[in-house]
């Protein structure tokens, strides 16, 4: 943070925002401390919004992009250096032309290529905001990792919003760290109850996930790779796919789980559907409870990384630029500059 | 795969392990030789795996404009060869550890696996090798180590007296089976029985191939003469050697343990023949 703000001192209309998700690392604390003089310059904003038990990355994105006043809104990582000069080359690339949106996101982002930037510097964004609102921002339901950067940037492009890809390495910088880091294998693990799986054919699973929560998710996971392999044609044909593994028809049904006895009872939707899964009687059923941890490690993964990149790619095909209609986004309340007194209702 | 206008076409042919000797004799060897008289075949690579359950992978080098003509033809052969043998489909039940359930046996599939090698002489030969060396009775572990022994210790004959980066080499990526090889059940009683049964198979290898049952090392012999020719220093020779290595692992489809053994048994001859060289 302190490092972005002193190389970027030389561009006079630049506000930084810093929005503490109800951090509970000291990040408060660290920030009255060292920030101040930045904030009685104005040139930083601290807002702070205590409603948050869980880190929502499309959420919190929504709300720091909302509170910026600029016209140019850039969403900045806590793990990013945006480097020196950047408001400047922001600048000069809007001022060519405002329907534009800066990424380091390439255009086949599928396929990673070692001259591409980082990924881990992906979710660097700047963009109008009116065109930001227009699209009502980042997609709220990706409320697992990844992707959500690649879905804005798609549905600003749908939009006409045009991609300009950051070349720059400076540009691109950040600080590295691993997945664990990312997403905790530990904790996502620890709210697994059951996993259990139907096989359908040699590239389609069946896969339940049985959460403690009482929430459970269901789909079908498919091998592109394999798909077709029975075709002689496959062997000479070259094949087409972004993604190797994807989930069928992009259908991802969530609901709840409860047991009754051997039953095992699943209720999605308005509680109209219901479908039943037997413990007891797995042959009858065909699913099979998992017990190999390595594997309900592997598939727990693949949820958690899979999610946000099945709504990506569901809002890509749908062609959907507008998302979080049905409420508001980036809601909650702030409070600026260590003011608890005020709160402020985005 | 396309490489050089030409086409690599895999298939993998799955069976039961115990039916793979029979599948080698009746239908792979008698297909690769029918494609090679007509002229249809530039090269091939076997391979024995078990992703997607067990069964052998077939990898076919052909011009790219004949790719579909015997992709098809090779389709018919093998769907052909099932039904006359009353080989039909059968999957297995679960559960599996696996995602995915593997495929139905007795059945063939389409690009399962990808090489990018261009007319590997070595591994065309291993490959001819093993259907020469495995298609007369039925396969399991203990026959695979012993054909990737007879044929690694055939690839150190040919290169003695043993230069000292080979010694240096196997023995130290040897170490960690050394150390532990008290612990392994099948070596607690048989420590003995075993150097005697490689020496035998060292031994084996000096007689001519014809005399002692060994004419299936032939093709092999003779790609991996051609390829040491070439090999102007030790450090070549080496690579060679280790490329073998992988080629057994690879095309054999040997788990760490068998290729950490196979190499072990490697080390073991090479001490005994550098031991008997030095005393003389």
């Amino acid at each position: 943070m302190l490092k972005n703000i002193v190389e970027n001192k030389d561009y006079p209309n630049l506000e930084f925002v810093l929005l503490d998700y109800n951090s509970q690392d000291g990040l408060e604390d660290w920030a009255k401390q060292t920030l101040t003089p930045y904030i009685h310059s104005g040139k930083l904003v601290y807002y702070k919004t205590y409603d948050p038990v869980f880190f929502n990355h499309s959420h919190a994105k929504n709300m720091a992009l909302r509170l910026g006043s600029g016209d140019i809104v850039c969403s900045i990582n806590a793990d990013h250096y945006i480097g020196q000069r950047f408001a400047n080359f922001v600048n000069a690339v809007f001022n060519s032309s405002p329907k534009k949106v800066i990424t380091p996101i390439p255009k086949a982002y599928y396929q990673l290529k070692k001259t591409h930037p980082p990924s881990g510097s992906w979710g660097k964004v700047c963009v109008n905001k009116d065109d930001f609102i227009a699209i009502r921002g980042y997609d709220e339901k990706m409320i697992k990792y990844g992707n959500d950067d690649i879905d804005l940037i798609n549905r600003l492009e749908l939009y006409g919003v045009k991609r300009y890809n950051i070349k720059k390495a400076e540009y691109c910088s950040v600080i590295s760290h691993d997945n664990e880091e990312r997403y905790s294998s530990k904790e996502r693990l620890n709210n697994v109850f059951k996993v259990y799986i139907k096989y359908l054919s040699p590239n389609r699973s069946e896969i339940i996930f049985l959460f403690k929560n009482k929430k459970y998710e269901r789909f079908v996971l498919k091998d592109e790779a394999e798909s077709g392999a029975h075709n002689y044609q496959t062997t000479y044909l070259q094949k087409k796919y972004h993604y190797r593994y994807t989930i069928e028809d992009f259908l991802w049904e969530e609901g709840r789980w409860e047991q009754a006895n051997s039953i095992i009872l699943l209720t999605y939707g308005a509680g109209f559907d219901q479908k039943l899964v037997s413990t007891k009687s797995i042959k009858e059923s065909e699913f099979y409870e998992l017990s190999n941890t390595s594997l309900i490690d592997e598939l727990s993964t693949f949820n958690y990384t899979q999610y946000n990149l099945n709504m990506m790619r569901k809002n890509l095909n749908d062609k959907k630029i507008q998302v979080n209609e049905s409420n508001a986004f980036g809601s909650g309340v702030v409070y600026k500059n260590f003011d608890r007194k005020i709160g402020i209702e985005l | 795969m396309e490489v050089n206008g030409n086409n690599w076409l895999c298939l993998s042919v799955f069976a039961k392990k115990s039916d793979w000797h029979f599948l080698l004799m009746v239908a792979i060897k008698p297909i690769l030789t029918l494609l090679e008289q007509k002229g249809e075949l530039i090269s091939f690579k076997v391979c024995f795996s078990h992703f997607g359950g067990e069964n052998i992978g077939i990898a076919l080098l052909v011009k790219r404009s004949m790719a579909t003509r015997v992709a098809k033809e090779v389709d018919f052969l093998f769907k052909d060869f099932f039904r006359r043998h009353d080989l039909i489909p059968v999957l297995k039940e679960g559960p599996f550890e696996s995602v995915f359930m593997p495929y139905p046996q007795n059945t063939v599939q389409y690009g399962l696996f990808s090489t990018n090698d261009y007319n590997s002489q070595l591994s065309e030969a291993l490959s001819r090798t093993m259907i020469d060396g495995l298609a007369e009775d039925k396969i399991d572990d203990e026959m695979l180590l012993t054909f990737s022994v007879y044929i690694l210790f055939l690839c150190y004959k040919a290169m003695m007296p043993a230069e000292v980066n080979i010694v240096e080499y196997y023995s130290a990526c040897t170490a960690a089976v050394e150390q532990n090889i008290e612990t392994y059940d099948l070596f607690k009683s048989k420590h003995n029985e075993l150097n005697l049964t490689l020496r035998e198979i060292f031994n084996d290898l000096d007689q001519p191939f014809n005399k002692n049952g060994l004419h299936w090392l032939s093709h092999w012999n003779i790609a991996y003469l051609n390829a040491l020719a070439g090999a102007t220093n030790c450090f070549e020779q080496l690579t060679l050697l280790k490329k073998t290595e992988g080629l057994l692992k690879e095309q054999l489809g040997l788990n760490d343990f068998s290729h950490g053994l196979l190499k072990y048994f490697l080390h073991q001859i090479i001490v005994q023949t550098r031991h008997e060289t030095q005393r003389a």
